[in-house]
């Protein structure tokens, strides 16, 4: 009764407000666009008030709640950064394991807490450093990993069991996962003790990043034999970490970026429960979230939307029946090649880093990682990658915005930005789910063109002007007047040195024993998905008998095939 | 009727950030263009071969994860050994600037970083399809 | 120039053959003497059109097949066709991406074409295109295209036989089979048996195929494992074997070489008119000032010009047919 007065009273002044107050100024300067919109394309009103609110059915506790508690919107845990600020993240490695261990124990001596792990791209798609594909790549994009000896060689004089491990994989992951598990045994690390992730996530691939192997169906067999695995012998490790960073990045809006991360995830779950991992051990997963500079509100509403959809996909959809279970968290990073980051006066880069960096922190991130300012030139120099350390760290003792929980709560705007990202989000959740689920929607193509289309219509509304690049399309910086040095160069010797030690290596090692457990890793492989045929153990015991990547990549090849790229219309 | 352009969008290395490639690709359909798409992860060889049959004007190349300067050497020593090395390579990425100079030097005709403009990616590639003729 | 380019595609060189495919494509000036010079040379080829709806699984099965026929000495020439913008003319040729493990080897030859979609020019294109690769050498070239009736490209035009490749999927298809657009395949082919709806898809074809009074070719494939290519290439074999047999005058091949005359004709009279009138810039001034003057039309006007030139176009062709009897 109450709130219908207020709200009563409420239009009549806005609308007083807008005939008198705010008319007068539009009628002497007008408005400086036309259109007002977010970067995926909702229209934004001058001003938003406590009716937005009830206009979208926004109720305190039934849409927010609090910290620590479902749906967790406000935080995955209940005193957020006041008791422990979130990890600083950098994603890195380079060259060969030797300068990616030193780089390693730097970055932790400057106040890094998670190891973030690059691996180049030969070993993302399950190639040795000196496979003829290979040429240009060793140690490029990440660093070279072979096999056991280099993920030793990383690792050296790091403690497994204090050390958060995280690894960017693809098709990789059983592979870098075995790894790590035949390093822990060694070592004789306590298997509780060992958390973080290895990303598996597959699904991805197959419509926006592209370093996919084998064909979908086997690559989810993968995918689940992870999460068997460490439901069984890693209890602490997390099993999947749903990324939405390289679907952004191939074009996609924040909408579909958020719904295809979740309907990837949601396919992850599915399959997991049909091994018999119980949901409630399967879960918390830690997504990596993408936040950009570009339209700060929407990228913060989009987080809280996913925060609130997924929770609810745990519980009701998937019976959880813990809440803890039902958090999403996640590792906040930004975008850097798809439509970020500039050549011309790159400091102005470090801006754009900062200003993800503090999006990632009001939307509650466990941990963040930014891009860095030479990202647009190549490798990330140690200088530039201090800087982003940095800006993360002044972001969160020196701005204030860490010292309470979640403060843009309750904004009328981007509390209504929320509910609407929610409601469109919702929208390709349910067109994905009428197609018959995430596989089928990459199959028939769907998923692909929705992206495209995003993706030339951001680039058109760029090139009209509509969207700004600052130092592009306005205010320009002309590329040719920076000189730049900032970048890191790997040097060819490392890689030549790389090839030699894996030749080395292949030669020391026993012939038999490893040609009989690379036979059985293929007849496991072929009996089919089951858990008692899980990969995982195979692979390990390869790797203990010191397979290469590329060895147990062929093994896996030769028995499942590999994936046909589709064609483009 | 005027003989369309045909272009080769290839992406070689082991790279599988596509959406660029997709854009220009969209975008030279767009401008009249025929355009060849050869998908992810392909060798040189592959490309160059490619390129022959299908008898274009224009290679362009996508490669973002840093190996340009060995795969495009070979795209190009593949070209001439094939006698085809007046197909005009092209190549997009975040390339650093003295490798710029240094695949000038090798014989890329043009090389388009971040932030290009379609038109003038369009301009450009008309213009040495131009003078590919005229040679 | 010319002698040279062809002297080293019959020595193998692919970049001379597309050089030669491109300037036939284009009709460029160099091309009437080029398909003189090679049509001796041609027509043992055997060209057969794969079509179907998108996600059929065309070029797997293209791909399946190609191993096949290449596993038993044949060389083989692909020509992929992808729809061009009416409103850019530009195209995006994606077939390729299925065909990048063909790429490269001796025996085959892949080349994608846009519609283009000038009247009749696709089918010309691709009749003459078939030719070049036949003279060159390859013993089957393979069209594949999206369905008929979509875009300008009639497959039966260019191919010896045209396959029909068909998934069972949700019943559409039995919508095509009433529909009609199947009169132009002559082999139907079921791909992707092991979904459901395979078996029913194939005896509707079978009932089809006989009501037409043909003999009932249709293939059940699995392209993705390679189930049922064998089968399907040792149809092909066999059809390349008699029709090689019978040579080229076979009615399809008949009713090919009819409507290339035609066109050619039409083609060759309609250029000439244009270099013509190009040429005599001011005879068409003088004639627009004519109906101006006469409160004449351009419809009276071109009836004039045409009348002759028809007359005498027929007077060529029934005394062609005399001189024929004779």
């Amino acid at each position: 009764m109450a709130a219908k007065k207020i709200s009563r009273s409420l239009k009549t002044r806005e609308k007083a407000w807008r005939d008198r107050v705010l008319q007068k100024q539009l009628n002497a300067v007008g408005e400086r666009k036309s259109v007002f919109e977010t970067d995926s394309g909702i229209p934004v009103k001058s001003l938003y008030t406590p009716l937005d609110l009830m206009e979208s059915g926004f109720d305190y506790l039934d849409s927010l709640g609090f910290p620590g508690e479902f749906p967790f919107i406000r935080g995955a845990t209940p005193n957020m950064y006041r008791s422990e600020a979130y990890k600083i993240a950098q994603f890195s490695g380079f060259a060969t394991p030797e300068e990616t261990n030193k780089l390693y124990k730097k970055l932790f001596a400057q106040g890094m807490t998670t190891l973030y792990m690059a691996c180049d791209l030969a070993c993302q798609l399950g190639y040795d450093s000196d496979d003829p594909r290979a040429e240009g790549e060793v140690g490029k994009s990440g660093v070279a990993i072979n096999s056991l000896e280099d993920m030793e060689t990383i690792l050296d004089g790091i403690d497994l069991a204090k050390t958060r491990f995280t690894v960017v994989t693809n098709a990789n992951a059983a592979v870098i996962l075995a790894m790590l598990a035949v390093v822990a045994e060694k070592r004789g690390v306590d298997k509780e003790k060992i958390t973080g992730f290895v990303q598996n996530d597959i699904l991805k691939d197959f419509f926006a990043r592209g370093t996919y192997v084998f064909p979908i169906k086997p690559s989810l067999r993968l995918v689940s034999d992870i999460a068997v695995f460490c439901d069984q012998d890693l209890p602490n490790f997390t099993p999947f970490n749903p990324i939405s960073y390289q679907i952004r990045e191939a074009g996609a809006n924040a909408i579909q970026e958020a719904a295809f991360t979740l309907a990837n995830a949601s396919t992850y779950v599915e399959h997991a429960l049909k091994r018999g991992i119980a949901i409630d051990d399967l879960g918390p997963l830690y997504f990596t979230i993408i936040v950009h500079h570009r339209d700060f509100f929407e990228e913060i509403a989009k987080i809280r939307a996913m925060k609130e959809i997924w929770a609810r996909l745990m519980k009701d959809k998937y019976g959880a029946k813990r809440d803890e279970t039902c958090a999403l968290r996640f590792h906040a990073t930004q975008g850097a090649i798809g439509m970020n980051m500039r050549r011309a006066l790159p400091e102005a880069n470090i801006v754009r880093s900062t200003l993800s960096g503090l999006a990632g922190a009001l939307s509650g991130g466990q941990s963040l990682g930014l891009r860095t300012m030479d990202e647009a030139f190549g490798i990330p120099s140690a200088k530039a990658n201090l800087i982003s350390v940095r800006a993360l760290q002044i972001i969160a003792e020196e701005t204030g915005v860490t010292n309470t929980i979640d403060p843009l709560a309750g904004s009328y705007y981007v509390e209504w930005l929320t509910a609407e990202v929610k409601k469109r989000i919702c929208g390709y959740l349910d067109t994905i789910e009428e197609m018959g689920g995430m596989v089928n929607a990459i199959e028939q193509g769907y998923v692909q063109r929705e992206i495209a289309k995003s993706a030339r219509d951001y680039e058109a509304d760029l090139e009209s002007g509509k969207k700004i690049t600052v130092g592009m399309n306005l205010h320009i910086d002309p590329e040719e007047e920076y000189e730049e040095h900032l970048c890191y160069q790997v040097d060819p010797a490392l890689q030549r040195k790389q090839i030699r030690k894996l030749r080395a290596f292949k030669k020391k090692r026993h012939q038999k024993s490893l040609q009989s457990t690379l036979d059985e890793l293929k007849r496991v492989a072929s009996r089919g998905e089951g858990n008692e045929n899980n990969l995982m153990y195979p692979i390990m015991n390869a790797i203990r008998n010191y397979a290469t990547t590329g060895e147990i990549f062929c093994c896996l090849k030769e028995v499942f095939g590999e994936y046909e790229q589709v064609k483009l219309i | 009727m005027t003989q369309p352009i045909r272009v080769l969008i290839g992406k070689p290395g082991l790279d599988g950030h596509d959406r660029g490639a997709k854009v220009i690709a969209y975008g030279l359909r767009e401008a009249g263009m025929e355009v060849i798409y050869t998908g992810i992860r392909r060798s040189p060889e592959q490309i160059v071969s490619a390129a022959i049959e299908e008898d274009v004007d224009i290679i362009g190349l996508s490669i973002l994860a840093g190996a340009h300067m060995e795969l495009v050497s070979r795209i190009l020593k593949l070209l001439r050994k094939n006698k085809a090395d007046d197909i005009k390579v092209i190549l997009g990425g975040p390339i650093p600037k003295k490798d710029i100079e240094a695949l000038g030097k090798m014989g890329v005709a043009k090389v388009f970083t971040a932030g290009m403009k379609m038109a003038e990616i369009v301009d450009s590639i008309r213009r040495l399809a131009r003078t590919q003729i005229s040679e | 120039m010319i002698d040279k380019v062809i002297k080293d595609a019959a020595a193998g060189s692919k970049r001379s053959l597309a050089r030669i495919i491109t300037w036939v494509e284009n009709r460029s000036p160099e091309a009437p003497m080029i398909l003189k010079e090679i049509y001796g040379k041609s027509g043992n080829e055997f060209s057969v059109g794969i079509t179907g709806a998108p996600g059929a699984g065309k070029s797997t099965l293209i791909g399946a097949l190609t191993e096949v026929l290449l596993g038993r000495g044949f060389r083989l020439g692909i020509i992929a066709i992808d729809p061009t913008s009416p409103i850019t003319g530009g195209a995006i040729l994606g077939d390729r991406v299925r065909f990048m493990d063909l790429s490269g080897r001796d025996a085959v030859y892949i080349r994608s074409m846009g519609s283009r979609g000038y009247r009749g020019g696709i089918n010309r294109a691709l009749i003459d295109v078939v030719r070049v690769l036949g003279a060159f050498g390859y013993d089957f070239v393979i069209i594949e295209t999206v369905g008929t009736g979509q875009n300008e490209v009639d497959i039966s035009m260019a191919a010896d036989l045209t396959t029909l490749v068909m998934v069972p999927e949700g019943g559409d298809e039995i919508q095509l089979l009433k529909s009609g657009s199947t009169e132009m395949a002559d082999v139907f082919l079921v791909n992707k048996t092991d979904h459901v709806g395979a078996d029913i898809l194939i005896s509707r074809l079978r009932d089809l195929q006989q009501l037409r009074g043909a003999k009932s070719e249709v293939f059940g494939t699995i392209a993705k494992s390679g189930e049922g290519i064998e089968a399907f290439a040792g149809f092909l074999q066999k059809q390349h074997q008699s029709f090689r047999k019978e040579r080229r005058w076979i009615p399809r091949r008949k009713k090919r070489l009819r409507w290339e005359i035609a066109n050619l004709m039409e083609y060759e009279i309609a250029d000439r008119l244009r270099k013509l009138l190009d040429q005599n810039q001011d005879c068409l001034d003088s004639l627009v000032e004519k109906i101006i003057a006469d409160h004449s039309s351009p419809y009276v006007a071109v009836d004039e010009f045409s009348r002759d030139i028809v007359n005498g176009f027929e007077n060529r062709l029934t005394g062609n047919r005399i001189a024929g009897k004779t």
